[in-house]
């Protein structure tokens, strides 16, 4: 009997390489695992991105999240949303100014969960020579997704007029 | 009129530009504004009056100006009605009146004036009624109306940006430089936006060189970022301000900014305002101000004998100005009875001062100002002046609008005869003229206090008082002395509107069309409410002002959307997770948020044959449906079930584990919101399903009730994207499945309808529920996403030999209808309850509380009347009545229902429908007529369910 196999949000899009847009290059990573923790009570998550009230994302290993959920009380849920999630990552020069996120990232690194392209989405990013971020979305808008930040970045690249010194 | 270029003017040496005015080739200079080319050129007439097609001048100079609207460009790129004053000038630039034909200087339709006694405020309230309105309409839009849109896309490109400062100054005049250097020097990030590519605003002669220190000091300010041509637009919550950046190069034309400031500092200056006499809109009557304007920045003298008429001291600068500049100033008529501090000054250069006159209306030759009438009123004598050039002031009218906007309480100040900011209710200070200041000194003073406040928070003492010039009002008695140059709204308008008691504001603007062109009031709003004031015996701050709304000046809709990419990007889209296997099957997609298929269409077949065949192919076979965008909610907690109980209509506490049951949701009106199935996987752990519209809504509903009604031990948790949904439907449907070596028994007795599985199919975890909305056996496979290609191949592979085929959404609504299943938001509304789609068992029969209940036991909620759903068979079976048409009740031809679905029934041989009608199933088996848009059918009402009423098929 066959097995069913398995196929990413976006194979479609990438055949499994990396696109260039703009200054910047997009993948989609495999094999990332996604744990979503919901919890009626205050959970102490090391490494989860919080987002929201009672809601936490754990990107890896969940080891940390199993050992912690048992030890905490309370109801709660654990969910591999590995399927129903889809993560991009982009690394560029210029990434988080391009994409209109500049001013809700603060520090060298972080993670937050905000409004972007009229979707919910997770961004974990890093400042240093060249930015990088991970965005986690729903599988469904996954497609938009990407769509939208190659339009973004490649209209991002075009020359335009630096705001005057200050 | 006649306009010409002064000779000694530095703005002669720059280059000459060519141009074309309503097909006329003229020359300007680099520098120029469209408008101060044209004033150079001698032209007079640049644009035609809306209503009356009264010809118009060139009135004033930047958003001052309300008359020359033109169309730019041609092609894709063309713009309408866009002021002559804000264009800069450039090489072959092309420019046409908006209104005139065959142009603005010599228009057919002029004639229209002649009819002008007819056309009164509020005309169109009284008129084009007989015989009806659409005899009028389409002659009336083609001759109303200003410039053409064009059709083509717009091929230029606009950029979105954000930025944030410690201090927004929004203005680069005097008063505004110096907020900006003070909060700079106070240690504050600076944004200074101006919306001209010139900074100093209405700065005169007797300033030029502390203006051009500041302008050094700004520009070299480590800490000042200038944005030039950019306009702000618009004064949001928050301190956030979006600004227009003007950037007009090849490759990007508009750029956007959303700028949140700490603190803002509101340096808009302040406009000129008219003064109200008969023929005052002629052309050859501008603003004193922008006289003196285009004379200083562009060496264009606008007349060569103007005549200058005030209630303010401002326009004696400007006589002053023009005499220096060598022109024939005719005379200084002042309205007020005594004259300004440079009477003096004005004397000696030999200019003739009048004191005390009014002025009554304008001569004119050929269309042009020749003269003005005077009024002595000492002596009650008329006087007749000639001149080519009236320049008028009536006054300076601060620029509140953004400060309206902030949300900030205006006050009418007596000494300016207008209003200023009184109390701020955001972060945010004006300053200047914007609040009333008109002397140079007492605006960089009343600046840098404002910028020194911005940088630091800490109000320094008031360094000046709002004192101005005590500007004047009389009511004109001359007919046709215009309030609203743009709109045609006289002074004997609004004497109309008052005779006919509209005493608001707001009913005035709207009654008379006043303030509501393009120019959104800025010249005639304070007039407009110093007559009503007048004919009223009200103050004018008793009067009040209308509404300002953002845009302050137009954005281009490109720049609005920038940052939104267009076209197919412009709204997000929800993919279903086997799309690709869909589209390989040769799948037509509609957008409802999810790209779902609508039918396989095989070879030439129509939508409409397509969805009857896949329709017959559940009925009689099995079909395969993807039902993935159906929402997934899963609960889990000790207290999941009595939550359950508690926001739904059903029980889903009293569910056996493996157990399955239909679900309605209602709000605390007891209204229909949302339907679907809960399934019990554990003792404390239940799946709910939603309509694919609703799975977010429903989400953030139960999420409202657990924090704030009940907060009972659960989580909620949306899986909507972890699972793909496929429904295999049909007779043949038990078989397929068993040829899936599914670990789980499909016989009936072992799997009946309404139950849930767990098993594992081709090495994949899977969950199946026994649930129909086709009136078939159904079972719908959920596999985790990232399978759901492979599923869907495979059961079609386990599928080949009852000839499986895929079935789309219209077939789907079909086999929906056939049995009368209903669609929450189609065939229900925001009245319907549970009782009005035959569910009003469940609530008597239900035991505890649950939202709405206390609703549902208002008598109204089974009044007589109540809209109820029933079953629709057109009289002539091959008809399918439109969706929306009305169920037509007895005289007077009342509308006593609507038809809320409809289609041909592959299955029945007949067209069937469902609709929402007033004491519906008491009118089952009656006949009734159907009417929608002229067209009538007689149908018979009748039950929901047309096909296998007993629902033995899915017991089967």
């Amino acid at each position: 009997m066959p097995e069913l196999r398995r196929q990413t949000a976006l194979a479609h899009r990438t055949r499994g390489a990396s696109i260039r847009a703009g200054d910047t290059t997009l993948r989609e990573p495999i094999g990332l695992r996604a744990i979503l923790v919901t919890s009626r009570t205050q959970i102490c998550l090391p490494g989860a991105i919080h987002l929201g009230p009672g809601e936490w994302l754990m990107v890896g290993d969940d080891e940390e999240a199993r050992a912690a959920l048992a030890a905490a009380a309370g109801t709660a849920l654990l969910q591999d949303m590995s399927a129903g999630l889809a993560v991009i990552e982009a690394e560029g020069p210029d990434v988080l100014d391009a994409i209109g996120l500049s001013s809700l990232t603060a520090g060298i690194g972080g993670a937050l969960t905000t409004r972007l392209a009229d979707l919910r989405v997770t961004v974990e990013y890093r400042r240093g020579g060249r930015h990088w971020a991970r965005f986690i979305v729903d599988r469904f808008s996954a497609d938009y997704l990407w769509a939208w930040l190659v339009a973004r970045l490649d209209a991002a690249r075009v020359d335009r007029q630096p705001p005057e010194a200050g | 009129m006649s306009g010409f270029r002064l000779p000694s003017h530095p703005r002669n040496q720059a280059r000459a530009l060519p141009f074309r005015f309503d097909g006329r080739a003229l020359e300007g200079r680099d520098g120029d504004t469209l408008a101060a080319a044209l004033l150079a050129n001698g032209a007079g007439i640049v644009g035609r009056s809306f209503k009356y097609r009264r010809p118009r001048g060139i009135v004033g100079h930047g958003f001052a100006e309300t008359n020359a609207l033109v169309q730019l460009g041609t092609g894709a790129g063309s713009t309408p009605n866009l002021l002559a004053t804000r264009i800069p000038l450039t090489s072959g630039l092309e420019a046409r009146s908006v209104r005139g034909w065959p142009s603005a200087a010599f228009d057919v339709g002029g004639i229209v004036d002649r009819l002008s006694p007819l056309l009164s405020a509020g005309f169109y309230y009284k008129t084009f009624i007989w015989p009806h309105w659409g005899l009028f309409e389409p002659a009336i839009r083609r001759a109303a109306g200003l410039g053409h849109a064009p059709v083509q896309p717009d091929g230029d490109r606009y950029e979105a940006r954000e930025r944030t400062c410690d201090v927004l100054v929004i203005g680069g005049g005097v008063a505004g430089m110096a907020a900006a250097l003070a909060a700079a020097e106070a240690g504050a990030k600076v944004v200074l936006v101006e919306a001209d590519p010139w900074l100093g605003g209405a700065t005169g002669a007797e300033g030029a060189s502390r203006l051009a220190a500041m302008e050094r000091a700004v520009v070299d300010s480590p800490d000042i970022a200038l944005m030039r041509r950019t306009t702000a637009v618009g004064y949001y919550d928050h301190n956030l301000v979006a600004a227009c950046e003007e950037v007009d190069s090849p490759g990007l034309r508009q750029r956007v900014w959303k700028i949140r400031a700490g603190r803002c500092v509101l340096a808009c200056g302040a406009l000129e305002r008219p003064l109200l006499f008969g023929g005052n809109d002629r052309p050859g009557v501008m603003l004193a101000e922008s006289v003196r304007h285009y004379l200083a920045r562009h060496g264009v003298a606008a007349g060569r004998r103007p005549l200058f008429v005030t209630a303010s001291d401002s326009a004696y600068r400007a006589a002053i100005e023009a005499k220096q500049a060598g022109l024939d100033v005719v005379g200084l008529v002042d309205l007020r009875d005594a004259p300004g501090p440079l009477a003096e000054a004005v004397r000696t250069l030999g200019i003739e001062l009048l004191v005390g006159h009014d002025a009554v209306r304008t001569r004119t030759r050929r269309g042009r100002v020749s003269g003005l009438d005077l009024l002595d009123r000492s002596r009650g004598r008329s006087i007749e002046v000639e001149c080519d050039l009236v320049a008028m002031s009536g006054g300076w009218t601060p620029a509140v609008q953004l400060f309206s906007q902030s949300g900030g309480r205006l006050r009418y100040e007596e000494g300016i005869g207008a209003f200023v900011p009184e109390q701020s209710v955001q972060a945010e200070r004006s300053c200047g003229a914007a609040r009333g200041v008109l002397d140079l000194d007492a605006c960089i003073a009343d600046g840098r206090s404002a910028g020194l406040w911005a940088a630091t928070g800490k109000e320094p003492p008031p360094v000046v008082r709002v004192e101005g010039e005590r500007a004047a009002f009389r009511l004109p008695g001359a007919a046709k002395a215009f309030v609203d140059f743009q709109t045609d709204v006289t002074v004997a308008d609004m004497q109309q509107a008052t005779c006919e008691n509209y005493r608001s504001v707001e009913h005035v603007k709207r009654y008379t069309v006043w303030g509501m062109g393009t120019d959104q009031g800025r010249l005639s709003a304070v007039n407009g409410i110093a007559v009503l004031a007048h004919l009223q015996g009200r103050d004018p701050g008793a009067v009040g002002t209308t509404r300002f709304r953002p845009p302050f000046a137009p954005v281009a809709f490109g720049a609005i959307a920038a940052g939104r990419p267009a076209g197919a990007l412009f709204t997000p889209w929800k993919r279903l997770p086997a799309h690709d296997w869909h589209e390989a099957q040769g799948a037509c997609f509609e957008d409802h948020g999810w790209l779902r298929p609508s039918h396989y269409p095989r070879g030439a077949e129509t939508m409409a044959e397509a969805a009857a065949r896949e329709t017959l192919v559940v009925r009689h076979g099995v079909g395969l449906v993807d039902s993935s965008s159906l929402g997934k909610l899963e609960l889990k907690g000790p207290d999941a079930g009595r939550f359950l109980d508690l926001v739904s209509l059903g029980s889903a506490s009293r569910t056996a584990i493996g157990g399955a049951r239909y679900n309605l949701l209602l709000d605390e009106l007891g209204i229909l919101f949302d339907d679907g199935m809960v399934a019990r996987l554990g003792a404390d752990h239940f799946l709910l399903t939603t309509g694919s519209a609703h799975a977010e809504r429903t989400r953030r509903w139960l999420e409202q009730c657990l924090q704030c009604l009940w907060p009972l031990d659960l989580v909620v948790q949306d899986v909507t994207g972890l699972w793909a949904t496929f429904t295999v439907a049909g007779p043949r449907a038990r078989s397929v499945m068993e040829r899936t070596g599914c670990d789980v028994d499909f016989s009936r007795d072992a799997f009946p309808h309404h139950r849930i599985r767990l098993g594992e199919v081709a090495g994949a975890e899977i969950r199946i529920v026994r649930a129909s909305f086709t009136g078939e056996i159904s079972f719908e496979i959920s596999v985790r996403a990232d399978q759901a290609t492979s599923l869907a191949e495979y059961l079609m592979l386990c599928g080949e030999a009852d000839e499986i085929a895929p079935v789309g959404l219209e077939g789907l609504d079909v086999l929906r209808l056939e049995k009368g299943y209903f669609h929450i938001g189609s065939d229900t509304d925001s009245r319907t309850m549970p009782g009005d789609v035959g569910f009003g068992s469940a609530v008597t029969r239900k035991p505890g509380d649950f939202i709405g209940r206390r609703s549902l036991l208002h008598p109204a909620a089974s009044a007589s009347r109540r809209p109820q759903l029933v079953g629709l068979q057109p009289v002539d079976p091959e008809a399918v009545v439109p969706i929306g048409a009305h169920v037509v009740g007895s005289a007077p031809r009342r509308s006593r229902g609507v038809v809320t679905s409809s289609a041909f029934s592959p299955t029945l041989g007949r067209s069937l429908g469902l609709a929402l009608v007033e004491d519906g199933r008491a009118a089952i088996g009656s006949e009734v007529e159907l009417w929608s848009e002229g067209r009538s059918w007689r149908a018979r009402i009748a039950e929901r369910t047309a096909y296998d009423p007993t629902g033995a098929r899915l017991d089967a």
